[in-house]
Parts: structure tokens; C-alpha cells; sequence
């Protein structure tokens, strides 16, 4: 059962990701919880997002002059590798467009890293770190698929769900933070997220969470800026956002959980306003 | 005046009960002709020398402690060799098990790589965690042995890791193709298993036996075999279930299995925890038990939250066959007459009633057998224990729960006789479960309009009994006199257990149970020799003392009062004395406002006065004891159980 809820936090991280990940391509999958040696799991889903506003330079939401219209199709999968370490991936289809520009649409930034123990006896502690390869970046569009470099994640979370008996303690609290480095002109982001996971019922079948993510730019590098339609930066390489979002999460069975997301980018600069909704579906098994 | 009344009180309570008598010997090996005998081959057995076995792991440090320390339900193995019976494996080593998980010391599977050890890759090594005796499954398994059952080998374990000792485990025979193929069972043979996370393995009406089974040999997709079982079982009538059984299971294993989880208590098992065999060349089934941790005694408390649902100090020894979830294998046995009468016969066996099988199994499950195998295993035991890494308790503490194990062998063929033997036969009760398969049945006895009818005509001549027993102790007119300090020692108690136990053979030990429910009233360990001793005793259950002493608080008093007296005038004798008191689960106990029962100590008033008793408790069985107290002729003794401030003076942990 404990690692029913486990597993369910960790697609709740995973899936905000990847619905991050059009408009972030390149997050990384923070989460406070390892799997077991030789238990697998692959999680799918949709991201559509929109946006009309956009906060520019100076943090003021002003309109952006198209409606953006950004679909994706994410995908990740982690291995318990050992108690020690997971392996995780995850990459996303995109199709992003914005007014009357032209359409991009391919494979995103990929994301490959590794997860391990900051507490060997216990769960919940972990740290994590990521390689960004960028792979459908095209810089002759408007709307790019990632950054076109090679990003380096680092980050640690933590959860107060204790492992074994309190398992069954219908909420918990979690907490991740770490800086997302490019080996290149996108500027050093960090990014912090607080999670509060509440189990409906006894059981566990249904769950709720509710997140709040913030992103601040370090400001070290100073990205070319990609003026799309309406003169938004689209793309933007140096970009602070605070996103808020809630999640539904239903254990279908043993094998399977479903998932519906909704998020709105609340504050930012050189970022959309996007509000975006997620359908996702984790499988996971055992070697 | 005293014994006038006393002699009114003896003619009401014979008017509410036939008094068949009950007598042990705890301690006369040679006893033969006490209420349950034993053979000397199964008192033999019960002291049998027990087989330890070593095995040395060697690990990583660090894996060596995340093992033990790390999430519950990560399953993640780590890299080990192991030395057994002088051989050397390497392999990895995991945690397994369910609620054991939880603590410290888990229960774990070594797996070896590119050998095998006895012809199998897994030794499966469990951590007798939720069981402070150490005693229980090891017991379980020896019975099942002992009785020709067809079930794992298993062995006590001493295990080290890095030379460090771990723990004592119980090994048990990894449950596959091997352990039938050694049995004889050819490569066709089926063997399934109730998921345990589903609790649905029980062959009930629409249960779906891919989702609530795992089949582990043969085509693992096939479920047709048990799947026509499950509608055999159901469909079966219960009049002829016996013939049933005879052509569809290869031998008694059903009814030993019931037999079993009778004696033991075992109710954990009947929708998950056992195995169903399909001999690829009879084609018969047969029942392998599994699991027997929540056994003699230890309770299920279904009302509190895990961990204390498993991992607690309740107790019981008071469930008839029936006990458990349904299932209707085991409803329609206890249902036809010719598979009861068989599990009768046996249990009859077992607690020494009968002598009508094998000597080595008479009296297997007698009250004396139990004791000496009890505190012979608790002496292989209590030196190691103490030194166990993980699961260890202190002295005090163990003996407190091998105690109670003892005296759920004590307790339990009591019970059962009460319940299954005497004046008043248990019968399976027609639950609304049952309804759905009774439509086979022609027997009108088994109707619920019958039922029911039968159950309220017992009720009515009940209460007419008690109505003409109450006339009798306490005359129209009379009731509502007031008592004085001296009388109340002589007003029977309401509504009691009541229970007289005579033993004419200078035995050490004397039980006085009720034999309408079965209950232990008073337990008597004579320091004295007699002629003849004849007891009787009375409990007032689930409620709160109606006399204490003046500065007693009865809402922090045990919620039971007892009457002890002998009903030979002239018997003066010394004896530990013990009593006990329900605490099976949260809301079936009888604490009141007690928070801790070791801060408890039993009152005496025989007529003058009250007065405190050096009292020792265990908490565990629920028992109270006096040591040497000494019971005088002609005097009925009053007992209550209170926690005061002073308590802890006059109350001490139970000892050897």
C-alpha cells in the first residue's frame, strides 16, 4: 500500500513535469522517492496549454498578441536500478504554435539522470542529477523545441511522508529544490516546488495534490531573445515563473493509475501566462 | 447465617447449570486418568530435542544495516554469500513478508545464485516479529507434522551477519515446483495461492479466481482446475459434502486443516493464507495451511489501526471452529455430519479426550503436553533472545509472553470441551453468508427461521432458570435489602461464570472453568498435598466491581469480580491462585479505566476486611496470580482487581 501512494506521488511529479515541459522543456523530474531494485515505471500523457498573456521584463502581465496553442505528448520512465540508485528519462512530442506563425512540432529536449539516497534508511530523501540534451531545437523558428544546449540538473527533495507505518497518514508534505545549469547563454534557473498530497480514502484509490513551483533565473547568462509574434519572448532563456497547479490521481489497479493536472503560470518574467491541463497514465511493474 | 445462605447459593447455581467437573494435572507426567490424558510418547515428543540450524551471511556493513532499517516495502536486494550445513552460496538477500515488514527485524529470503541449497534457490527465512514467544508458528508446524500433514519442513534458524547474531528465525520450506516434486507430485501437478493483498481466496459465490488466486506451477495463465473446484465446492450439497471431499481431495488435509486452525485459533487464514495442490496424477486436491502467526492467543484487534491491529498485548482463546472468515469448505465440513464427526474425532485426539489414533499425538494439545513443550521451548529460547539484534525483549518480558502461550494450552482444550464436547454442542451458526449455499440442504435444522426459532426458545428457558435461580438467592421482599459489610460475601454474584473443578489425585494443579461457555474461572497450582480438592469459582464479567475497598475508584478496577471457595469445609490448603480477564480486542476488553494492566493488583475480602494481594500480572493472557495464598476451610473469598496509587507495590510482572 506504502508503495501504492509512493509510487503515486512520484507520477504526480513527473506529470506536472512533463506538462511543464512545453513551455520548460528540459525540467527535471524532482521527486523525494526512489523505487525499488527492479520495479519499472512508465508514464504517459497529454499536455495541451494556452496562453494570451504574457508577463514580460518588467513582471507586468500585458497580452502577448496571439494566443498560444501548445500541445505534447510526454513520456518517462524510471528504474529501480538498485536500492542505491534510479535511472530516469523522459522526453516529450511537442507541437507548439502561437497566431498566425508557423507550427513546430518534433521531439523535445530529453532528459536522462539519476536518482539516489540522501538517507540510506529511509525514503523520501533523495538527490538527483540530470543531463538535458537537446535534440528538436531548431533556431530558425519562433517556437523552439528546448534551448539547444546541454543543460546539467542538480537538485535534492524531501517528503514528511515517513516510510512504513505512517504510510497510511492521509497527507503529507514534500519538498524539492535545485539549480538546472546550461552549458551555454540560457541563464542558471533554480527551481524549488512544494507539494501537498492528500489521500482521500483509506485506501488510496483517489488522491489529491495541490503544488506550487517557483522558478528564478539566476541571470548569469543572457540568452538570445527570441521575439515570436506580438514581440513575447516565446522561448526565453532567462525567465523567472511561479505555477500553481491541482491534481486528481486515481489508482485504476494494481497496475495502473490515471490522472488529470490543471496549472496556471501565476507570476513570471519573459514567460507566458499559460494555463494548461494534463491526462496521464502510469504503468508500473516489477522486473 | 453464612453457610445457610451459602447452602441457598449452591442450590441456585446447580439449578443454572449440569456441573461436569474439571480437573487437570499441569505437572504429573504420569497422569492418566485427569480430564485430558497424553500419552508418554507425546510428553516425550513435547521435550523433544528441538533442531537449531546456523546461518552465517556476509554482506556489505552498510547493506547489512539498510536491510534492516530501510522502507518497509522496498523490496530492493543487496549482495551476500551465505554458509549453511557447511556449504558456501553466493546470492542476494531481500526482506519479504507483510505486516512484519514494518519492524526491525524482518523476515528475509536468501536467494542463491548458480547453485541450489537441498535442491532450492530460496530459503525463506521468517522473523517470528508479531510474536514475542518465538513459539507460535514453530508450534504450528510441529502439530501439522505430527499429524501426517503434508507441509513445509521448517526449522529454527540462528542467524549472523558479519558474525554479528541477527536473531532467531524460523525456516520454512520454500512452497513450489520442488517441495512437490519431493512429495512425489509429478510436472502436471497445480499449486495456487490466495493473493494475500485481495483477501479474497475463499472459493465464495462470483469470486474471481484469476484476480483472488496465483497459480505458481504448470501453465500460470490456466485457472480452469481451480475454477471448477470453486464452482464444485459451491454447488456441493453440505448432506453429501463428505463424499464430495473423498472424491475431489487426496486425503483428511481439509478437515486437519480445520483441526488445526481450531486448536491453534487460527481465523487469519481462510481467504489467504493457505495453498490449494492439484496432484497432476490423482487429480485430487489437497490443502496446505500457511502462516500461523496470529495463533494461541495472539489477537487480531479488527478496531485498531495497523500497527496495533497485529502488534498487540490482547488475547483470546475463545472461538469455535467457525472462527474466521467465511469460506464454504470450511462451512459445509463443520455443516455435514460425517467430515464433523471426523474433525471431532480428531480434536478429541489432540486435546487428549479420545485416545482413538496415534500415540504420538494423544494429548498432543493436552494442557500438560502444552505446558512442558512451552517452557521447554522457552528454555532452548530465553538465553538467545535477549541477544538478538532485532526483536529482542528482556527476561521479564519474554517470560511474560511464553506464559501466555502456556496458558492459551491450558485454556483452549477447555474451551473446546465446553464448547464441542459437553451438554451443549456448538453447531455451526447459519450467518448470512451461509444462506446463499443452504439451499442444498434438507436438513430443517438448519433453516434461519429454525435457527432463530431454536435460539429463542433456549433464551426463554434461560431466562427461566435464572428467574428461578434469582427466587431462590434472593426471596421476593428480600431484594432490595441493603447489605452489610459481612453479608455481601455471601450474595453470589449476577449473572456469573460459574464453574467447579474436584481433583482427587494430589495433583499440582486444578482448573475451575465454566462448562456452559468454556471460560477459565481460577487456576489452582496446589503447594500442598490433598486427598481431595473441590473448587468452586464465579466471575462477574464486563462490569465494574459492585463492592470495593473504601478508597477504590471501581472504574480503575479490572471491569470482572470472582468468588473462590472450596466446597470441602474442611479443606485448609495453600496454592498460587490465578485468575483472568478479557482483553481480546479495543472494544471487547474489560480494562474499564485501567491504562496499565502491570499497575493492577487483586483485592481479597473473606469476610472482614479488604486487603491488597502481591499480585502478578501479564498482561499479555490477561491473568492475575497470588503465590501461596492460602485458602481456608469454610471461607468464600471475594477478589477484584484494582490499580491504585499503591498498586505498584503490591504488583510485579509474572515470573518463572
Amino acid at each position: 500500500m506504502k508503495m501504492k501512494n509512493l509510487l503515486k506521488q512520484m507520477v504526480a511529479s513527473i506529470i506536472f513535469a512533463g506538462g511543464l515541459s512545453v513551455v520548460t522543456a528540459g525540467s527535471a523530474q524532482a521527486s523525494a522517492f526512489m523505487l525499488s531494485e527492479g520495479q519499472n515505471m512508465y508514464t504517459t500523457g497529454f499536455t495541451y496549454s494556452t496562453a494570451s498573456d504574457w508577463f514580460n521584463a518588467n513582471r507586468n502581465r500585458v497580452p502577448q498578441g496571439c494566443n498560444s496553442s501548445d500541445v505534447s505528448w510526454n513520456n518517462s520512465y524510471t528504474y529501480g536500478y538498485s536500492y542505491y540508485y534510479n535511472f530516469f528519462a523522459s522526453a516529450s512530442l511537442a507541437n507548439q504554435s502561437c497566431g498566425v506563425g508557423p507550427k513546430t512540432a518534433g521531439l523535445g529536449d530529453v532528459q536522462v539522470g539519476v536518482r539516489g539516497r540522501l538517507d540510506n534508511t529511509r525514503n523520501g530523501r533523495t538527490w538527483e542529477l540530470a543531463l538535458n540534451i537537446p535534440t528538436g531545437y531548431d533556431s530558425k523558428k519562433i517556437n523552439r523545441l528546448g534551448y539547444g544546449k546541454l543543460g546539467l540538473w542538480a537538485g535534492v527533495a524531501f517528503s514528511t511522508q515517513n516510510t512504513g507505518w505512517e504510510a497510511k497518514i492521509p497527507t503529507y508534505w514534500e519538498f524539492g529544490t535545485g539549480i538546472n545549469y546550461w552549458f551555454g547563454s540560457p541563464a542558471t534557473q533554480s527551481k524549488s516546488y512544494v507539494k501537498w498530497s492528500w489521500r482521500i480514502d483509506e485506501d488510496g484509490v483517489n488522491r489529491i495534490v495541490l503544488k506550487g513551483v517557483l522558478k528564478l533565473s539566476l541571470r548569469d547568462h543572457t540568452p538570445e531573445p527570441i521575439p515570436a509574434a506580438g514581440n513575447f519572448l516565446r522561448n526565453s532563456g532567462d525567465y523567472d515563473a511561479g505555477i500553481i497547479s491541482a491534481k486528481y490521481a486515481r489508482r485504476l489497479n494494481e497496475n495502473w493509475t490515471g490522472a488529470v493536472t490543471i496549472g496556471e503560470t501565476v507570476w513570471g518574467r519573459n514567460i507566458s501566462a499559460s494555463r494548461y491541463g494534463t491526462l496521464s497514465f502510469t504503468y508500473r511493474w516489477e522486473d | 447465617m453464612l453457610k445457610n445462605r451459602f447452602m441457598l447459593l449452591a442450590i441456585g447455581v446447580f439449578a443454572l447449570m449440569a456441573s461436569p467437573v474439571a480437573a487437570i494435572s499441569a505437572a504429573e507426567l504420569d497422569f492418566e486418568e485427569g480430564h485430558f490424558r497424553y500419552s508418554k510418547e507425546a510428553l516425550a515428543n513435547a521435550q523433544k530435542e528441538v533442531k537449531f540450524t546456523d546461518i552465517n551471511v556476509s554482506m556489505n556493513r552498510t547493506d547489512a544495516t539498510v536491510l534492516f532499517l530501510k522502507d518497509p516495502n522496498d523490496k530492493s536486494t543487496f549482495a551476500a554469500s551465505f554458509e549453511l550445513d557447511g556449504q558456501e552460496f553466493r546470492g542476494r538477500i531481500k526482506s519479504f513478508g507483510s505486516s512484519t515488514r514494518a519492524l526491525r527485524k524482518k523476515s528475509l529470503i536468501l536467494k542463491i545464485k548458480g547453485a541450489k541449497w537441498n535442491g532450492y534457490k530460496n530459503i525463506a527465512l521468517r522473523s517470528m516479529s508479531s510474536d514475542g514467544s518465538l513459539m507460535r508458528e514453530w508450534m504450528a508446524w510441529e502439530l501439522m507434522k505430527d499429524m501426517g500433514m503434508m507441509v513445509p519442513e521448517t526449522n529454527y534458524v540462528r542467524l549472523n551477519i558479519n558474525g554479528q547474531f541477527i536473531g532467531y528465525f524460523l525456516y520454512i520450506e520454500w512452497l513450489g515446483k520442488n517441495f512437490l516434486a519431493k512429495r512425489g507430485y509429478d510436472a502436471a501437478s497445480e499449486l495456487y495461492q490466495p493473493d494475500d493483498s485481495v483477501y479474497c481466496g475463499d472459493f465464495r459465490h462470483g469470486s474471481d479466481i484469476e484476480r483472488c488466486w496465483n497459480k505458481y506451477t504448470q501453465d500460470g495463465k490456466d485457472y480452469s482446475s481451480l475454477k471448477t473446484l470453486s464452482r464444485q465446492i459451491a454447488s456441493a450439497p453440505m448432506e453429501t459434502f463428505d463424499k464430495f471431499v473423498a472424491d475431489n481431495f487426496e486425503d483428511d488435509s481439509l478437515t486437519n486443516w480445520i483441526a488445526v486452525n481450531t486448536l491453534t485459533s487460527d481465523g487469519d487464514t481462510y481467504n489467504k493464507n493457505y495453498f490449494m495442490v492439484k496432484s497432476g496424477q490423482t487429480k485430487k486436491w489437497k490443502v496446505i495451511p500457511w502462516d500461523y502467526d496470529l495463533t494461541f492467543g495472539h489477537s487480531f484487534d479488527m478496531f485498531a489501526p495497523f500497527p496495533g491491529s497485529i502488534f498487540n498485548e490482547r488475547f483470546q482463546y475463545y472461538y469455535t471452529p467457525d472462527l474466521g472468515v467465511f469460506n464454504p469448505m470450511k462451512a459445509k465440513a463443520l455443516l455435514n455430519e460425517s467430515l464433523k464427526a471426523k474433525l471431532y474425532a480428531r480434536i478429541k485426539h489432540l486435546i487428549g479426550k479420545e485416545k482413538n489414533g496415534p500415540e504420538k499425538t494423544f494429548g498432543w494439545f493436552s494442557p500438560t503436553v502444552m505446558s512442558a513443550r512451552v517452557e521447554h521451548l522457552a528454555g532452548l529460547l530465553e538465553a538467545g533472545q535477549v541477544k538478538q539484534k532485532y526483536g529482542k525483549r528482556s527476561p521479564v518480558s519474554f517470560i511474560e509472553q511464553y506464559d501466555a502461550v502456556k496458558h492459551f494450552g491450558i485454556a483452549r482444550p477447555f474451551y473446546l470441551e465446553a464448547n464441542l464436547f459437553s451438554t451443549f454442542e456448538w453447531n455451526y451458526r447459519n450467518t448470512p453468508q451461509m444462506r446463499e449455499y443452504v439451499a442444498f440442504t434438507k436438513g430443517k435444522d438448519l433453516t434461519p427461521e429454525a435457527i432463530a426459532k431454536a435460539d429463542a426458545e433456549k433464551a426463554a428457558e434461560h431466562s427461566r432458570l435464572v428467574a428461578e435461580a434469582d427466587n431462590v438467592i434472593n426471596p421476593i421482599g428480600e431484594k432490595k435489602k441493603g447489605l452489610d459489610e459481612h453479608e455481601f460475601m455471601a450474595k453470589l454474584l449476577e449473572k456469573p461464570f460459574t464453574g467447579r473443578g474436584v481433583s482427587g489425585y494430589s495433583n499440582k494443579s486444578l482448573v475451575v472453568s465454566d462448562p456452559g461457555f468454556g471460560y477459565v474461572l481460577a487456576q489452582l497450582d496446589f503447594k500442598e498435598e490433598f486427598r481431595i480438592a473441590d473448587f468452586q469459582a464465579e466471575a462477574e464479567a464486563f462490569k465494574a466491581p459492585m463492592y470495593v475497598f473504601s478508597e477504590g475508584n471501581p472504574e480503575q478496577c479490572i471491569q470482572r469480580s470472582w468468588v473462590l471457595f472450596s466446597r470441602i469445609p474442611s479443606l485448609n490448603i495453600k496454592a498460587d491462585v490465578t485468575f483472568e480477564y478479557f482483553d481480546e480486542h479495543s472494544r471487547k476488553n474489560e480494562l474499564g479505566g485501567v491504562k496499565d494492566e502491570h499497575k493492577v493488583n487483586l483485592w481479597m475480602h473473606s469476610g472482614e476486611a479488604w486487603r491488597p494481594l502481591r499480585t502478578e500480572v501479564n498482561q499479555k493472557s490477561n491473568t492475575l496470580t497470588v503465590k501461596d495464598f492460602k485458602l481456608r476451610a469454610g471461607r468464600i473469598y471475594r477478589f477484584i482487581a484494582c490499580s491504585t496509587a499503591e498498586s505498584a507495590l503490591w504488583s510485579k510482572p509474572v515470573s518463572k
